[in-house]
């Protein structure tokens, strides 16, 4: 059969993108200065985005197209890392790049949208494709999703996508609400929730570990799984943000959507393809899966912190409530523990332990899987616990298998097992077999917006949250917000530079284990 | 007297790498478990260049590939004075930018004179990594010519050549090797890479069977292989075109000018860029220079038979230049 004929070369050129036009709500804002510009500039410069790709930013400040170029061109040289920052391919970039003043709210300004989508598909060749970019505060991300409609914005020639930054809701109802008045206009397969984390190469790469080696999944269930412990710790303090943080708070903020993300991706099943709806229907079905916590489980299950003043490095740290625009009385939490159990067969009986915080000693994520100890200790460890004997003490175990998914800094992968001490005897060390992600692939990896936009412009949804995940994640941190908004706990309880409050060591001791120090 | 012959033997080198590995160990004491060297081997890459190539530029090379493609590199080192049969073991290392861990690949170094060539199979054969894809890599003007060349093709699992490059084995000759069932690749067609995407970017969208011509303009006194293989991809791929191949500088550097696709798209080719019109839509696309590892991590990503490229070199015939 004679071939089509096709200019695509897989093997060597990157993915084909469809042209269109960016329309980026909050356009003077911090995320579309410091992250998606640089990130549309990147993609640029690596030739990633068709011939005519367009921006359109909408904020309220009064600019000129060309004072709008300009004040992208200072964020792009200034927020762009590891790139460099070339002034032809600029000019060349921002003849792409229009700008429209006006507030959100008054109707107008989507009618004059429409006008200039108009113009700028017949001079760029968009194709009528449009990717909405709703980089603004969350309570405007329906009335502008109400004003693309009402304008007929969200349909036309081409394809319509809008993306949204978490949160998604402040609550379970409110997350409801929101996708009501969304769905009024966008279809759900239109809609890009995006969660960064999911962009981050090595989450991703938590699912070519599981699923493209045979020989892990075999072991990924409770009969050798003892515990998970993932960790998601920041060395800074709200630094600035406290205003955010104060009505925020951790659970909030990262709990229920980042690490329950995380956690979804760990602990899904395979799916049987790797499209966008099989992946995610998986990680839908793992959070459903995930057990919610009665009232009365919250106290035992869940520990909140704050983070008080304190000294790191010879240098004094503001405690949360001494930070700008913070409640000297706040009852915000800055750090999370949790102990989630999933309720399905892989999973029964198996502590997945999450915290995150504020002010801890470093910057680390990392997901650890703690597998069950050999069933019999016949070695001695260097302690020289262990002495072969089945009869003789029972209260030595061989230290575990443990596998250590690093997210960042040091994206890879460690195996710990036991070794032989060279030497005379028997006796066992653990040793560290590394992967490390850097020096396999030397390769710069593309920032989590690169990716994320990326797959957005190409409709590909996979990394990105549904509906329906919103939803389920919600319904698990619902119970603990509820069971927390009745209470009001002594706060500060962790000094920054420590690993957060001691009752987060003793939730972990209550079932025989201990937090890894990362 | 008889002249002592010089011997190398593998199970030494062996050893020696071997050592090398106690050594960088104890150089770096696991005071934490985080620190010390991390050994990666992602293939084994047998390199043969010539005595005098530019150590610098090949430090260079294999550097920047060690980052992408951690390797065991053998680097065969071909001299014109007879009887020279030489190794030695060393270590590249390096500190990943915001790491604490070092980073080392193995590299071990013959040095041969060309009448010795015969010796290399079974010296490198021994050394490669078990379990990994092994790639042949000649960077030397001298090897295509020697009459072992089969053993030493033979020693790994995709022969890499550059025909920009003088002495380089012929277009002919890779379409040989690829009709064999070899795994080849060739700097010159690696070089294409980014040129091909923008036009296939350009021409997206748009009914192929309807481009009926095609030129590509180059200076120099004769077309750079660059040309030759962008018109053969063309004539490959769009059937129904005439592709020509139009000097228009015969007194300028050899290089890939100008790609004029009727009706209305025109690509200029200039250092490091490309300026382009489709319509009245003129833009700037990044086409950066790639450095010799740069294509080399290209191709070493490739370890299957790449279809495209085979198909191109069918279609790679002489070449008369339009006046």
């Amino acid at each position: 059969m004679p071939r089509e004929p096709s200019l695509q070369d897989p093997l060597r050129f990157n993915r084909k993108m469809p042209p269109c036009a960016a329309v980026i709500f909050g356009a003077n804002g911090d995320l579309t200065k410091r992250k998606l510009l640089p990130a549309l500039y990147r993609l640029a410069w690596e030739g990633r985005l068709a011939p005519g790709f367009a921006i359109v930013g909408i904020s309220r400040t009064a600019m000129s197209d060309d004072e709008f170029r300009e004040h992208m061109r200072e964020s792009v040289t200034k927020y762009l890392e590891d790139s460099p920052f070339d002034e032809d391919l600029w000019k060349s970039f921002a003849q792409g790049i229009f700008y429209m003043a006006g507030d959100v709210a008054d109707a107008n300004i989507y009618q004059r949208l429409a006008a200039c989508l108009k113009q700028v598909e017949q001079a760029r060749q968009t194709a009528g494709n449009i990717l909405f970019y709703l980089s603004t505060q969350p309570s405007q991300y329906a009335p502008i999703a109400e004003g693309i409609g009402a304008a007929n914005l969200a349909k036309g020639d081409g394809w319509r996508r809008i993306i949204i930054e978490k949160p998604f809701g402040r609550d379970l109802t409110s997350a409801r609400e929101l996708n009501r008045r969304l769905q009024k206009v966008f279809q759900e397969s239109e809609i890009y929730r995006i969660d960064h984390y999911l962009g981050k190469e090595t989450v991703q790469n938590i699912l070519a570990f599981r699923f493209g080696n045979g020989i892990f999944e075999p072991l990924w269930n409770r009969r050798y799984i003892d515990h998970v412990q993932i960790t998601a710790a920041e060395s800074i303090g709200v630094e600035g943000r406290g205003a955010y943080y104060q009505e925020a708070g951790a659970l909030r903020d990262m709990v229920q959507n980042h690490l329950l993300q995380v956690m979804a991706t760990v602990a899904m099943e395979p799916s049987a393809a790797f499209s966008a709806d099989a992946v995610r229907d998986e990680r839908s079905k793992l959070l459903r899966s995930i057990h919610v916590m009665k009232p009365e489980e919250v106290a035992a299950n869940t520990v909140p912190g704050q983070y008080g003043p304190g000294r790191v490095g010879g240098e004094d740290i503001p405690g949360f409530r001494q930070e700008k625009g913070v409640n000297p009385e706040s009852q915000a939490e800055t750090y999370v523990a949790a102990t989630f159990l999933v309720g399905n067969w892989r999973w029964a009986g198996v502590p997945f332990y999450i915290r995150t915080g504020k002010s801890l000693p470093k910057r680390v994520t990392e997901i650890a899987i703690h597998f069950r100890s050999a069933p019999l200790a016949v070695f001695r460890n260097e302690l020289g616990e262990g002495n072969g004997d089945p009869g003789a003490s029972t209260d030595y175990e061989a230290v575990p298998n443990l596998l250590i998914l690093r997210i960042q800094p040091e994206e890879g992968i460690s195996l710990k097992f036991n070794s032989k001490r060279p030497g005379a005897g028997m006796t066992l060390r653990p040793v560290s077999m590394d992967f490390n992600y850097g020096s396999s692939f030397g390769e710069r990896s593309p920032s989590a917006y690169e990716t994320l936009l990326l797959d957005a412009i190409a409709g590909d949804a996979t990394l990105y949250t549904r509906q329906d995940m919103v939803e389920a994640s919600w319904s698990v941190v619902q119970p603990i917000l509820d069971y927390w908004s009745t209470r009001k706990f002594a706060f500060p309880n962790y000094t920054p530079g420590t690993w957060g409050p001691a009752e987060a060591d003793e939730m972990l001791a209550r079932r025989g284990h201990s937090w890894r120090r990362p | 007297m008889t002249p002592t012959v010089q011997t190398v033997k593998p199970d030494h080198i062996l050893h020696e790498l071997s050592e090398l590995w106690v050594s960088l160990g104890k150089q770096e004491p696991d005071k934490d478990a985080d620190s010390g060297v991390l050994r990666a081997c992602a293939m084994t890459l047998i390199a043969f260049v010539d005595d005098d190539a530019d150590s610098m530029a090949l430090n260079d090379t294999i550097g920047r590939i060690m980052r992408s493609h951690p390797s065991r590199a053998v680097i065969v080192r071909l001299r014109e004075s007879p009887g020279v049969l030489e190794s030695r073991v060393f270590a590249q290392c390096w500190m990943p930018v915001g790491h604490h861990r070092q980073i080392c690949c193995e590299q071990v170094e013959l040095s041969v004179s060309l009448n010795r060539v015969g010796d290399i199979p079974s010296i490198v054969s021994p050394l490669t990594a078990p379990d990994v894809p092994r790639v042949v890599w000649f960077r030397s003007s001298g090897i295509a010519s020697v009459p072992e060349l089969g053993g030493i093709i033979a020693l790994g699992d995709k022969m890499i050549v550059d025909t920009a490059h003088a002495g380089a084995p012929t277009f002919a000759d890779l379409r040989v090797l690829a009709n064999a069932g070899y795994i080849v690749g060739d700097l010159a067609w690696t070089r294409l890479s980014k040129l091909r995407q923008l036009i296939a970017q350009l021409l997206s969208g748009r009914d192929l069977s309807g481009i009926h011509n095609i030129s590509i303009e180059f200076s120099g006194s004769e077309a750079v292989p660059e040309a030759k293989y962008l018109q053969a991809w063309l004539r490959s791929e769009i059937q129904s075109a005439m592709v020509d191949l139009r000097r228009v500088d015969p007194t300028g550097k050899a290089r890939l000018k100008a790609i004029r696709v009727d009706p209305d798209i025109q690509i200029q080719v200039e250092a490091n860029c490309a300026e382009y019109q489709t319509g009245s839509l003129r833009q700037w696309a990044n086409l950066p220079e790639c450095s010799e590892g740069d294509l080399l991590s290209e191709e070493l990503n490739i370890m299957a038979h790449d279809r495209i490229f085979e198909r191109v070199l069918q279609r790679m015939t002489a070449w008369t230049p339009q006046a």
